[in-house]
């Protein structure tokens, strides 16, 4: 019998037949029955099972990996031409640090986007730091003007944040004072155009 | 001294593309042996990188010893510690004197700055600034 777990191999058993003068038609009797056991039968099974199996699942990972890189690519195209969408890009790619696979090309291309980002949360930093130099000089116009003409993304972490939102809330405040100010110097000049009618 | 740094510019001169140089430090990355957390002191944090740099030196009266780890939070962060371990692959176990005679421009030179972000660029001119730093300070303890 063809086993893998008798220790003999059907070659064996011929020899062995041959060698008690086992012929057919001068030849020696080749083994007849079932070319394996049921045992055998289940350990193959397994074993391909376990290859095709893992084979799936690798084509699986790295289908799900390729998606995701697309999705995140996809956002980094539309942040391009909307700064804000950043911070998506960021946690998009932030996610992929799950993912079970990653090959060498889409690792790189992750570290440099996610370098790209962390270079312009260090250049909003730096506005922060400057709007918060101005308002230690009492120049709270040109702190408003810092905050208000960024158009990139929130990417501070929480304190750097609150503090960039403070300073907006002053500019709002800046702003609304500017906007009654002009308002209030254009009634006069109505006032008058109109008495002059 | 020069072999070793004859080696590192041949491997930035064989790239074929960028790609090559980013493939390289994330091996770099990867054989890079961290250290022992009790090393971890804020003291031998390298400021000015993005990601959390320790460098910590050992002087054996000879040579300094190099012991470099990058901790990103949630992130991996592969080039700055392939970075950091380039820096070793030419810093590492030379002589004070050695390290100083090594021109300070020589990464800028083999093209490292080439398309690396200014924050990673920044963290590694403040890590070899650092490894000079420490270098002019054992050559002056060694000869009191």
């Amino acid at each position: 019998m063809f086993s893998f777990l008798n220790g003999k191999s059907p070659f064996d058993e011929a020899e062995e037949r041959l060698e008690a003068g086992e012929t057919v038609n001068g030849k020696p009797k080749l083994p007849t029955g079932p070319i394996m056991g049921w045992q055998d039968g289940v350990f193959l099974l397994v074993i391909i099972g376990l290859i095709v199996g893992g084979y799936q699942y690798y084509q699986y990972v790295k289908r799900n990996c390729a998606e995701t890189f697309a999705k995140c690519d996809a956002l980094y195209v539309a942040a391009s031409e909307d700064a804000s969408k950043f911070a998506e890009v960021e946690t998009c790619y932030e996610a992929t640090w799950d993912l079970a696979f990653v090959s060498d090309t889409l690792e790189v291309l992750r570290q440099n986007r996610l370098g790209e980002i962390e270079d312009m949360r260090n250049a909003q930093k730096d506005l922060l730091s400057s709007a918060n130099d101005a308002l230690d000089k009492g120049d709270t116009a040109a702190a408003a003007k810092i905050v208000t003409e960024y158009k990139g993304a929130m990417l501070l972490y929480t304190g750097d944040k609150s503090e960039w939102d403070e300073i907006v809330k002053i500019a709002e405040v800046q702003a609304a004072k500017e906007a009654a100010k002009a308002a209030a110097a254009a009634e006069p000049a109505a006032d008058s155009a109109a008495a002059k009618k | 001294m020069d072999s070793r740094l004859n080696e590192v510019r041949e491997t930035f001169a064989n790239f074929a593309d960028e790609d090559g140089k980013w493939k390289y430090l994330l091996d770099l990355a990867r054989a890079h042996k961290g250290m022992d957390a009790a090393l971890k002191d804020e003291k031998f944090i390298i400021q000015g990188c993005a990601s959390t740099m320790y460098l910590v030196p050992k002087f054996d009266g000879e040579k300094i010893h190099f012991e470099m780890d990058v901790e990103g939070g949630t992130t991996n962060p592969l080039i700055s510690r392939g970075l950091g371990a380039l820096a070793l692959k030419v810093y590492n176990d030379m002589a004070p004197a050695d390290i100083l005679a090594v021109d300070p421009k020589f990464f800028q030179d083999i093209g490292l700055n080439v398309g690396l972000s200014p924050t990673r660029s920044n963290g590694f001119a403040s890590l070899v600034k650092q490894i000079y730093l420490y270098a002019r300070v054992y050559m002056a303890l060694s000869k009191k």
